[in-house]
């Protein structure tokens, strides 16, 4: 479904990814781990539009998508919960989540989509005209992933979920998320909470300075001596 | 209505215009300083075209608003790469550029530094200043009930995030100067034609510099707000005549009060909204 090759990308002069391939396949979930500073969110940056690469290609669904804009992406499918709660403060919940299906235009779906979102998640129901800011640092990465779902994703990218978040609801953010596996949509699931990540995932990456240092299935990363050393605490 | 009360409606119904000129550009977070050139830009063309082309008012105001439009469009693009202060300074010098075209260009038809007369006298000018306002009101009225609207708001929080969600920041920010550009080009046109005198003075740092205050003070998120400071900014110094010498001292006074009291304007998005009231009306939260 999406095809990484050779993906080299930064700010300026600073080269961050340098040189990327994975690949996910429909269905799964796939997981990047790595630490603080290795390119993770420049990598999430790349693949929604808001950086252009500087060399390498971006395949999804078969075709080159790495110099289209990021709403003929966020058009076909391909949608970023960006890192750290990134929702439009000063505006209401209902209106954050109608923003996610602003590259749409059916009308009748939306509304169908909608109210699906809030019938899942009723906190955002209850909270529907006040102001997101008011809203819980959970309540908040709840409504991201709201509005991520109005853009009908086909294919879901998450930028460390879990971020800045009690274990209690880094559970609910990790049990939603395989509700959304399991509604059919592929995801892929970037964090530093490692463990958690592995055990959902089918298979996950490595990533360290700018490149992917280990690939295999989440069952044999989560096995494997020098990642339990690296990541895992042991 | 004594010629007094006439003239004061009239300046208000104008300011009222160039204030959502400004808030156009400020509604997708672009701050501009320099919409005196767009007024110039249209009271000059319209201007030309009544006197010189003897061409109606309305098709005069109006290609001096496509005038003002098409200009404001192009500085839009470059002005994309501009943040914050910097925007503000290049829109300063937009705005000084368009004065000094006029004072040392064109000079056989506008009379450069010496004024622009023999703008020929329309009959009932207020009620067509007045029909402006309303027209522009509707439009925003609409604007800001529609998925435009939203994604205008969207994009004056949080760019990065709106451009995740799709909407196309580089459209909504030139247009919204193409937009603001052609309200202060027709405000420029009614200008010219209410006071049949023009000269490029008119239209500096000053005028500019007003026009943007009405919005800062009146608040920049939403329509309302730039009505209302342009309100306060023509009328209350009208109210303050009692005062005599200490009038200006103590609209200042006012200014600097205004702005502490309520730093984000005096209309907020918040403000609009029921929830911001009813901890006032002694009901409990939901």
């Amino acid at each position: 479904m999406l095809k990484i090759l050779n993906l080299k990308a930064g700010y300026g002069s600073i080269q961050v990814l340098r040189g990327v391939s994975l690949e996910i396949e429909q269905g799964e979930i796939v997981t990047l781990i790595g630490a603080n500073g290795a390119g993770k969110s420049t990598l999430m940056k790349t693949l929604c539009g808001i950086l252009s690469p500087s060399a390498g290609t971006i395949e999804y669904q078969g075709a080159r998508i790495d110099r289209k804009s990021p709403t003929a992406r966020v058009k076909q499918g391909l949608v970023l919960v960006p890192e750290g709660r990134c929702i439009l403060q000063r505006m209401t919940v209902y209106e954050n989540l109608l923003m996610g299906a602003y590259a749409r235009s059916d009308q009748s779906a939306i509304k169908t989509d909608l109210e699906n979102v809030f019938s899942h998640y009723p906190v955002l129901a209850a909270r529907k005209d006040l102001s997101a800011n008011v809203l819980s640092g959970g309540e908040q990465q709840m409504l991201a992933i709201g509005r991520a779902l109005l853009s009908r994703p086909r294919l879901l990218m998450l930028d460390e979920p879990s971020l800045g978040l009690s274990p209690l609801l880094v559970r609910d953010i990790f049990s939603i998320i395989t509700d959304l596996h399991q509604s059919g949509i592929t995801i892929f699931l970037v964090e530093q909470n490692a463990q958690k990540a592995l055990q959902l995932a089918d298979r996950g990456y490595v990533m360290e300075t700018g490149m992917i240092v280990m690939s295999d299935t989440a069952q044999n990363l989560l096995g494997s001596k020098e990642l339990r050393e690296a990541y895992l605490g042991g | 209505m004594s010629s007094y009360q006439l003239d004061l409606f009239s300046s208000l119904g104008i300011n009222i215009l160039l204030a959502l000129s400004v808030y156009c550009p400020m509604a997708t977070g672009q701050l501009s300083i320099g919409n005196a050139g767009f007024m110039a830009i249209g009271a000059y063309v319209s201007a030309m075209l009544t006197v010189h082309v003897h061409l109606p008012l309305f098709p005069s105001l109006i290609i001096g608003g496509i005038a003002a439009a098409i200009i404001g469009v192009l500085f839009g693009f470059p002005a994309l790469r501009l943040k914050g202060i910097f925007l503000a300074m290049a829109t300063l010098c937009f705005g000084e550029i368009v004065r000094n075209f006029f004072m040392n260009f064109l000079q056989t038809l506008t009379g450069g530094a010496y004024g622009f007369r023999g703008i020929g006298d329309v009959p009932i000018l207020i009620s067509w200043i007045w029909g402006w306002v309303a027209l522009s009101l509707v439009f925003f009225f609409f604007l800001s009930r529609s998925r435009l609207g939203l994604a205008l708001m969207a994009t004056h929080d949080d760019q990065t995030v709106s451009e995740l969600i799709g909407i196309n920041i580089v459209f909504l920010k030139v247009a919204a100067f193409g937009v603001g550009a052609f309200i202060g080009g027709v405000a420029g046109g009614l200008y010219a034609h209410y006071y049949l005198y023009i000269e490029p003075e008119f239209f500096n740092v000053w005028e500019s510099i007003f026009i943007a205050l009405y919005v800062i003070m009146g608040g920049m998120l939403t329509y309302w707000g730039p009505v209302l400071g342009a309100s306060i900014f023509t009328l209350l110094p009208e109210f303050l005549r009692f005062l005599q010498d200490w009038r200006g001292a103590f609209f200042g006074v006012v200014i600097i009060g205004l702005m502490i009291a309520r730093p984000s304007g005096l209309v907020t998005r918040e403000i609009l909204r029921i929830d911001f009231w009813i901890p006032y009306l002694k009901r409990r939260k939901p």
